[in-house]
């Protein structure tokens, strides 16, 4: 097997601003209090500090919608201007406390724990930019041994693939 | 009434786990799985049941023999949250490239650069 993450997300995209402004986006609590939640929802920051090794407190909410609010703890683990940022989520509650998923009210196999990797690269006037989540040990928690369920999810990706295509 | 169970709960247990692994390829009687294994045959039937009530596996029934079938797209589930996950960021993206453009088209309306 390869050893990307199974339950790895990736995605990129061409956005269409320069680089330095995609990246202050990201760096600035005025900023990201007008974008930093998908459509529909709103967001509210805590305990803001943005810098390594500082982070800040979410929530999500969802006014119309089904779901919770929903609290995250970011944590800078490396910022790179204007090129990079890597930082640490976990489910948490008001209070800032780390809390699981199943314990927040969310589905038991979200992860507690991931790692957020974005980059900005500028092409000409417009940046592309790229995101990559990946679990950190939640689901190894979860699930036991962690070799197993990469053995497991091998048998299944076994079955799930037409014979002979890799 | 049938139990629900958290499929997390089914593959957090090692013997489980190898269950899966052994009729995953083929399904099997409750006899011949059991003679994998160590443990009794009624601990072995105890773990079936587990795997029975959240769908992981269903039990046929063929003459007088009972056959455990893996139903492996209910193992699938385990990695859907990889798929909720691209929504949620595909969705936050989205907003920020319309916060972007709403902020320059007003930078270029007050003339800022």
């Amino acid at each position: 097997m390869a050893n990307v993450n199974h339950e790895d997300t990736f995605i990129s995209r061409i956005i269409n601003a320069p680089q330095e402004l995609v990246f202050e986006a990201w760096t600035s609590e005025e900023h990201l209090r007008h974008w930093y939640a998908p459509k529909g929802c709103t967001i509210h920051f805590a305990d803001v500090d943005i810098r390594p090794g500082g982070g800040f407190l979410s929530c999500i909410r969802n006014p119309n919608g089904a779901y919770k609010d929903c609290w995250a703890k970011t944590t800078f683990l490396e910022i790179t201007r204007p090129e990079k940022i890597v930082c640490k989520l976990q489910v948490a509650d008001a209070s800032g406390r780390l809390i699981t998923s199943r314990e927040a009210g969310m589905d038991p196999d979200w992860p507690d724990e991931t790692i957020l990797t974005v980059t900005f690269t500028a092409q000409g006037d417009k940046t592309l930019f790229t995101l990559h989540q990946t679990v950190d040990t939640s689901l190894a928690k979860r699930t036991g041994a962690y070799p197993s369920w990469e053995q497991m999810l091998d048998i299944l990706e076994a079955h799930l693939q037409p014979t002979g295509a890799r | 009434m049938e139990k629900r169970r958290d499929i997390y709960q089914a593959i957090a247990d090692p013997t489980r786990r190898e269950i899966i692994s052994l009729i995953a390829r083929q399904s099997m009687n409750l006899n011949a799985i059991a003679d994998n294994f160590d443990a009794s045959r009624p601990a072995i039937s105890q773990h079936i049941k587990v795997l029975t009530e959240c769908g992981l596996v269903i039990i046929r029934q063929q003459g007088r023999e009972r056959y455990c079938e893996l139903k492996i797209d209910k193992l699938k589930e385990v990695t859907t949250w990889v798929e909720e996950c691209r929504k949620y960021w595909n969705a936050t993206i989205d907003s920020m490239e319309n916060y972007l453009q709403e902020l320059q088209s007003k930078n270029k309306k007050h003339g800022k650069r």
